[in-house]
């Protein structure tokens, strides 16, 4: 009986919601069909805080999911929604380039903050699935943020950029897939990350603008072809970007997504925005895309030349374009893209652990 | 004694006059063998007026007077319609017609006025719309920007964040030299961290309401 008791008293103390206060928890709610289940959830960490006249929720849930389903799962998205909190905003956690057989568990954790006034009512912090896709390329979801574009992007780009890598281990062997790692690795540090603010409509700024022309890397695998783009420009600022595309493949794009790097008056390139749109378009035909929106920098970085290149498209049947490695190679991209999250991943793995444990993760797959 | 006046006798004979006058005339007329005389001969004079009047003077045709005057009152109205608006039209109808006509062009004053101020985007989605919706091809500028007005949204290796009202959704590294982070145009910011131990990449991202 002592022990029991002395057991529950245990229990209790372990309870990671004890210290939390139960208005701030999030809510998991993941459809029943759901080719994944909740096996535990810990929001240890979670908590309120008053910050002024407002109040800020720390908002931590280490979510253990696992695979029901019959088919690997490839990555998988949640959607966070605060609707109360933050007027209408919503948030995202993506978990890519994952290889989860049937009946395995995997880790995904959400991390978020949350800042309200004091006056608003506690509003319910909801957890919901957006998206999986399979290792066939196939996606079960409501995909309400575009997470199956997202997600098949990810996973074309991993499997790009696995095969590179396996390729450079057999031709050259470990140590060339050592140098290719180290240059990467080079790359990565000396890309700088740089802040960047965006707002619609109209700016405040009211310097005096001028018309920015886009140069255009010109991928010749892309089945579309950015051919004249403008901005306008002030100082730190870059307003209303218009395009204009024209698909030359002979199938019809769905969608199509522009890279955009940022080059300031010191010859600093910056990898800043993607623009993505929803296009329709016909074989042949010829669109413009334009955004009424404005990108602010840093006040240091002067905007003096814009370069745009294809990062994705999607076809009206499902399949979607990514650009090769040898396209990637281009100087321009080269210096200011990031690697895609399948590279991080193996640079992590070839810092952390070594040469062998990923020359042993490229045979895994 | 004073008399009534002849006038007043007249008026008491026919029974005529305020009720105070005949009540004193009638009191007098009792006592006065005089002025009852002159009441007698007004009375004989009444009685023989009313029955010379009743009768119909001699070669008068009621029924055809009648049917003359009616004739005449036709003609009348006929005339009336011709040099004049007779008899006189209901003018409801028409009042009810300026009404909707007014109400009619305010609704398009404001209308105007709205889409005027609309921004771009917005009436360029309206109208994009209105072009699916009867089936015409969509030739306007593509721009698939989402709204949530007076919000901003900032990436930066520090956080990513959209703040609107006061009001704010972040996702704060833990280690911000190890975070990638990109804005969409489409209004998102998005945060990459690759978990150092495991190896694990997650991506965080916070919207504009879609």
């Amino acid at each position: 009986m002592r022990s029991k008791l002395f057991a529950a008293a245990v229990g209790v103390l372990l309870l990671p919601g004890v210290a939390v206060q139960a208005g701030v928890l999030p809510r998991i709610d993941f459809p029943p069909d759901s080719p994944v289940a909740v096996l535990s959830s810990d929001p240890t960490g979670t908590a309120e805080s008053p910050r002024g006249g407002a109040v800020m929720v720390d908002l931590h849930d280490a979510l253990t999911l696992r695979n029901s389903g019959q088919r690997r799962i490839c990555g998988v998205t949640l959607m966070v929604i605060a609707q109360d909190i933050s007027a209408g905003g919503k948030a995202s956690v993506t978990v890519p380039s994952l290889n989860v057989a049937p009946g395995e568990a995997f880790p995904v954790r959400v991390d978020l903050r949350l800042l309200r006034p004091v006056q608003t009512a506690n509003g319910v912090v909801q957890i919901t699935l957006d998206g999986i896709l399979f290792d066939d390329l196939t996606f079960y979801g409501p995909d309400r943020l575009g997470s199956r574009h997202a997600l098949t992007v990810y996973e074309l780009e991993a499997r790009r950029d696995r095969k590179y890598f396996r390729n450079l281990l057999e031709a050259g062997g470990p140590e060339r897939l050592k140098r290719e790692m180290l240059t990467a690795m080079a790359r990565a540090a000396d890309r700088s990350g740089v802040a960047v603010q965006m707002v619609r409509g109209p700016s405040t700024n009211y310097e005096a603008e001028h018309e920015l022309q886009f140069s255009f890397v010109q991928l010749p695998d892309a089945p579309v072809e950015p051919d004249e783009g403008r901005v306008r420009v002030a100082a730190n600022e870059a307003r209303g970007p218009r395009l204009s595309i024209r698909n030359r493949s002979d199938r019809a794009v769905r969608s199509v997504e522009i890279g955009w790097i940022v080059q300031d008056r010191q010859g600093r390139e910056f990898l800043a925005e993607s623009l993505p749109a929803d296009l329709n378009l016909a074989p042949g035909q010829r669109r413009e895309i334009t955004q009424d929106a404005t990108l602010r920098f840093p006040r240091e970085i002067a905007v003096a030349g814009m370069t745009g290149y294809v990062s994705s498209v999607e076809f009206t049947d499902g399949h979607v374009w990514i650009p090769s490695r040898a396209a990637l190679a281009d100087p321009r991209l080269e210096k200011a893209l990031a690697p895609s999250p399948e590279q991080d991943r193996l640079m992590q793995i070839y810092r952390r652990k070594g040469l062998n444990a990923l020359v042993e993760e490229l045979k895994r797959f | 004694m004073t008399h009534p006046r002849v006038s007043e006798l007249a008026l008491y004979a026919g029974g005529d006059g305020g009720r105070f006058p005949r009540w004193r005339i009638a009191r007098h007329v009792r006592k006065c063998g005089a002025c009852r005389a002159e009441v007698t001969a007004h009375r004989t004079a009444l009685d023989s007026l009313r029955e010379s009047l009743s009768a119909v003077p001699p070669g008068v045709n009621w029924d055809r007077l009648a049917e003359e005057m009616t004739g005449n009152i036709r003609v009348g109205l006929a005339a009336g319609e011709c040099v004049g608006d007779f008899p006189v039209r209901r003018r409801t109808p028409l009042l009810h017609w300026n009404i909707a006509a007014s109400v009619g062009m305010l609704a398009l004053l404001f209308i105007a006025a709205f889409l005027i101020n609309l921004p771009a985007p917005q009436s360029r989605r309206i109208a994009d719309t209105f072009r699916r919706l009867v089936g015409a091809q969509t030739s306007a500028p593509i721009s698939s920007i989402s709204s949530l007005p007076g919000a901003v949204l900032e990436a930066s290796p520090r956080q990513i964040e959209l703040r609107s009202n006061g009001t704010a959704l972040s996702v704060v590294p833990a280690n911000p030299s190890d975070v990638t982070v990109s804005v969409s145009l489409q209004g998102s910011a998005s945060a990459r961290v690759v978990d150092g131990d495991t190896g694990q990449v997650t991506i965080s991202r916070v919207y504009y309401a879609q």
